[in-house]
């Protein structure tokens, strides 16, 4: 990855930080002013985590360019970044959002994948963990699992 | 979303402020979900920002507060957003990040999960199946309906069809029915909202259908391009006449008893549009192949002829003849086909990429020497139970370069051998030996090895494979 000059990021709570940019190009002329660029969806914290995940990562190969829409694998995910994401939940979630936000391929991929491998078993398993709502009224939840059944035959 | 009568507002829940009464819910099949979509009252309800979080949300389904507001009108959301930074643990509730109705998120992560696990989180709550309820995520499958599964059953005893709206959202482009009548049939049409047009194929299993049945099914379901019909015995070869569309690109009948040459001649007729053809059926002979037209020579790609037991060489000279373009052929089966008849193939289906001669026990070496000498593309090729092969055919065929994938099940006389030979899926074919097993090495193309009940297939074979054909897969 070609190096540029520092640039400065402020995060969403008013943090600065200097990056030599490992991560893609933010949208700034070569002229570079000095104001720092804007990243108000990413918090600071988050960020910190980010910029060590990158930095571990820097001097990887640009990730392919794989089909979006296309069934991917959950099982390879490198040992550093296994235990870089044993994390909280909250965090996980954050780190997903900031990866989309800043366009950082492999972090997304690997973020994503731990959470789909956090998502196992059956649906109420699935919402207990996730601390989600089932906001499916009795009769809704009688049709969704009848139009769900053809798949378990198989 | 707030409702006005949360804040404040001592008007009830039900009378909004501009007075507009809230109707029930129409039933929509989602039971009593989304009464409140579309009804003019939401828009007229003046924005009021979220009460400040002063506990924690239940659960990660509660929307961020920006997405209870409308139009930007209205003041920002009491969010600590620029506030203390946050500390590593998930701070004050309302800043997590909401799984459940992040959208994007849910977007890229549903991508790695199979269709049976969708199937499952789609259940999970109502964000995660209006997300998961895309085409997209379901391409390619075909949900399986048992007839039984069709109708609820009413506490007055009545029957009722199911409500097919969840299949519909998510754009299946084929269906699969067993066990199903006519008047099945013709009640999934009436109850699918798509039947007329958005469904493409269409296969019937152990069904009772009739000429009638199917004349309406294709008649109604315009937009069936794929047509399978499998096990039923209630349609007759008039029903096919009668029924058969010349927009039908794939046709498969196996196991349909009332099937013999008129069947081929109506489709011959019929289906000028033919790309593949797949028959099982034990009283087709010799003559019916020779009824393809010239429309189907020019569209029909790929047949197979599956345990039709009548058809000899003749018929294969016929297929040759009436099909040349011809890229996959299975005889898989017809076990009256000889060495001659695959000679026939050879010579005139130089486009084949795929050949099946498995369950042909006439076949010989003979039969692989014409193969190797004239199939130059061919890619697959299936010699599952062809019993009289012997270390001779495995010779030529290991000069075919082309091949990737080769199965050669229950071959059951190979002896063991002592160097690790490259062999392709020897599996029942007794008269292989180890040696002949190992001229196959030679196939720097293969992909895919079966070596299922082989005798010569030892572990130092195995091993001389895994070294010498890395890239191929040896099943044993």
């Amino acid at each position: 990855m070609q190096t540029m000059p520092s640039i400065k990021l402020q995060c969403s709570n008013g943090e600065i930080f200097g990056v030599d940019t490992m991560l893609e190009d933010l949208g700034m002329d070569d002229e570079g002013d000095n104001d720092p660029v804007p990243l108000p969806n990413v918090k600071a914290a988050i960020f910190k985590k980010v910029i060590q995940w990158c930095t571990h990562h820097k001097h990887d190969p640009p990730p392919p360019t794989d089909d979006e829409n296309k069934e991917k694998w959950t099982d390879d995910i490198p040992v550093w970044d296994q235990e870089f994401l044993k994390v909280d939940q909250g965090i996980l979630f954050e780190l997903i959002l900031a990866a989309n936000y800043l366009d950082i391929k492999g972090l997304l991929d690997v973020t994503c994948k731990t959470v789909v491998n956090m998502i196992k078993g059956k649906s109420e398993e699935i919402c207990k963990s996730f601390n989600i709502k089932i906001d499916f009224t009795e009769e809704e939840e009688v049709q969704v699992c009848k139009e769900n059944q053809w798949c378990e035959e198989k | 979303m707030s409702s006005p009568g949360v804040d404040g507002d001592p008007k009830p829940p039900c009378l909004p402020r501009n007075g507009l009464l809230k109707l029930p819910g129409q039933p929509n099949g989602l039971g009593a979900a989304s009464i409140t979509k579309g009804t003019p009252a939401a828009k007229n309800r003046p924005c009021q920002p979220p009460p400040p979080p002063t506990l924690p949300p239940p659960s990660l389904a509660s929307p961020l507060p920006r997405a209870a507001l409308a139009g930007g009108l209205c003041p920002p959301p009491g969010l600590p957003l620029g506030g203390p930074a946050s500390a590593p643990v998930p701070g004050p509730p309302v800043e997590r990040p909401p799984l459940a109705t992040d959208e994007k998120i849910l977007n890229g992560l549903f991508w790695y999960f199979s269709a049976c696990e969708k199937c499952v989180l789609a259940q999970v709550c109502k964000a995660w199946r209006r997300v998961l309820y895309q085409p997209k995520f379901w391409a390619g499958l075909t949900p399986v309906l048992h007839a039984k599964e069709l109708y609820n059953v009413l506490p007055s005893g009545e029957k009722e069809f199911v409500n097919l709206q969840g299949f519909a959202a998510r754009g299946f482009e084929g269906f699969c029915l067993v066990g199903v009548s006519d008047l099945d049939i013709c009640e999934f049409i009436d109850n699918y909202a798509l039947s007329k047009k958005g469904v493409k194929a269409m296969s019937l299993k152990r069904s009772t259908i009739t000429d009638a049945g199917l004349e309406v099914m294709l008649e109604q379901m315009q937009g069936v391009v794929r047509l399978e019909l499998s096990g039923c015995n209630d349609f007759t070869e008039a029903g096919l006449w009668s029924s058969l569309s010349a927009r039908i690109t794939s046709l498969s009948v196996s196991d349909c008893i009332n099937v013999a040459d008129d069947a081929i001649a109506a489709i011959s007729q019929l289906l000028p549009n033919l790309a593949e053809l797949s028959l099982q059926a034990y009283h087709v002979t010799d003559t019916a192949l020779a009824y393809f037209t010239a429309r189907q020579g020019h569209s029909t790609h790929t047949l197979r002829l599956l345990s039709c037991w009548e058809i000899t060489n003749h018929g294969v000279v016929n297929v040759v003849h009436s099909l040349p373009n011809l890229t996959a052929l299975s005889l898989s089966g017809c076990s009256k086909v000889t060495d001659d008849g695959v000679e026939l193939v050879a010579e005139n289906l130089r486009k084949l990429r795929s050949l099946d001669l498995s369950w042909c026990p006439r076949i010989t070496d003979m039969a692989l020497e014409y193969v190797a000498c004239d199939l130059h593309r061919l890619e697959e090729l299936v010699l599952d139970r062809c019993v009289r092969i012997t270390d001779t055919g495995l010779s030529y065929l290991s000069t075919m370069s082309s091949l990737r994938s080769l199965y050669l099940r229950w071959c059951c006389q190979v002896p063991a051998f002592p160097t690790p030979p490259r062999l392709p899926p020897a599996a029942g074919c007794p008269l292989l030996t180890t040696t002949g097993l190992s001229g196959l090495v030679q196939l720097q193309e293969l992909e895919e090895l079966e070596l299922t009940n082989c005798p010569g297939a030892t572990p130092e074979l195995f091993k001389y494979f895994s070294q010498h054909l890395p890239r191929c897969l040896v099943i044993e």
